[in-house]
């Protein structure tokens, strides 16, 4: 068995001061080593947190200005960039779609005599709606 | 000097009047120890100025010298009453870290003032000194007391420790420790700075203790 020595019982007493009185010194100098591997994973995710590396080249990035691709699909974009999410959620989605197949129909029904029930309050095609254009998926 | 005197057995009282050897004897075995060992002293009372070692004033100096392996030290007290309870739980807490594996010597000077007779129900440092010597070897921590006032020095600390090494004292002190049946016969025939070493159940183990006069002061 290897012999002790002072600097051995400091190592211990350093690293392991918050152990549990009557923990063997091997569980001791496990629970040193532990604590050695916490630090080490949160040094790396505070190295993560902390990082300046941008994600994004620089000629990625879009033109400030765009008159073909701006207006509200723009707009849509910016929602997107502040929510952080590449793509609408699902629910967004389906109210999205609901309210254009409802404009759909009621655009043919107001152009072409259709089936649907019809107030009489027809008039111009109104613009699109903000953010359902063709160009917005 | 003899084997029995080097021995790691159990801890030690030593007593006797001053220059009678006592010191010397005590010094030889805080320098040839094969434990790591720390001599507490009252600052300004310098005691082992010839054994080579760390001089520490603290505990953090302990401790700093720990980490470097130092294995000799004179602790040199501003007040060794407070810092002997300081030093007997940080012991504790090393034995416990060593599991019992690191051999530890304590060499208390003047322990009647650290661990006086007294009626006091609340006494910290003649506690501390008290337990170091009922239970440090359990954590192989050793005790070696030197006192030159065994009347004034507390019976129940001096009655925990494993052997007694004797010098030259007063007619009142044989008397105050009459009940260890020490052979004062023997110590009488004895050359001069010479002690007789006896076990706690007052069996002689050595009548002639001599420390080597490299230790003299």
């Amino acid at each position: 068995m290897a012999e002790v020595s002072p600097a051995d019982v400091m190592g211990d007493l350093d690293a392991g001061v918050d152990g549990v009185a009557g923990e063997a010194p091997g569980a001791a100098h496990a629970a040193a080593e532990g604590h050695e591997s916490i630090q080490a994973s949160s040094s790396a995710v505070k190295d993560a947190l902390l990082s300046t590396t941008p994600s994004t080249r620089l000629e990625d990035v879009e033109s400030p200005f765009d008159l073909e691709a701006g207006g509200p699909p723009r707009i849509a974009r910016g929602l997107m960039k502040m929510t952080g999410v590449e793509g609408l959620p699902a629910v967004v989605d389906l109210f999205v779609g609901v309210l254009e197949l409802y404009l759909q129909q009621t655009t043919e029904a107001g152009g072409g005599g259709g089936s649907q029930t019809n107030d009489g309050e027809t008039g111009p095609e109104g613009p699109v709606a903000p953010g359902f254009s063709e160009d917005y998926q | 000097m003899s084997d029995h005197w080097a021995t790691d057995a159990g801890s030690i009282g030593v007593l006797g009047r001053t220059q009678t050897g006592k010191t010397t004897s005590s010094r030889e075995v805080h320098a040839e120890t094969s434990r790591v060992s720390i001599w507490l002293n009252r600052r300004g009372s310098d005691r082992v100025p010839n054994v080579a070692g760390k001089r520490v004033r603290s505990l953090e100096g302990l401790e700093s010298g720990f980490r470097s392996n130092t294995r000799r030290y004179n602790f040199l007290s501003a007040a060794p009453e407070q810092d002997v309870v300081t030093l007997q739980e940080w012991l504790w807490e090393v034995a416990h870290r060593a599991d019992r594996e690191l051999p530890l010597q304590l060499v208390v000077d003047e322990a009647h003032h650290l661990a006086p007779q007294t009626n006091a129900k609340d006494e910290p440092s003649r506690d501390a000194v008290r337990k170091l010597a009922k239970e440090g070897m359990k954590r192989n921590i050793k005790l070696v007391l030197i006192t030159q006032d065994p009347v004034a020095l507390d019976k129940q600390t001096l009655r925990q420790t494993e052997y007694r090494l004797i010098f030259e004292m007063s007619t009142e002190a044989q008397h105050h420790v009459s009940e260890y049946g020490f052979d004062f016969e023997q110590l009488a025939t004895t050359d001069k700075h010479t002690g007789v070493l006896h076990r706690a159940d007052g069996e002689v183990l050595d009548g002639a203790v001599k420390a080597r006069s490299k230790y003299a002061q």
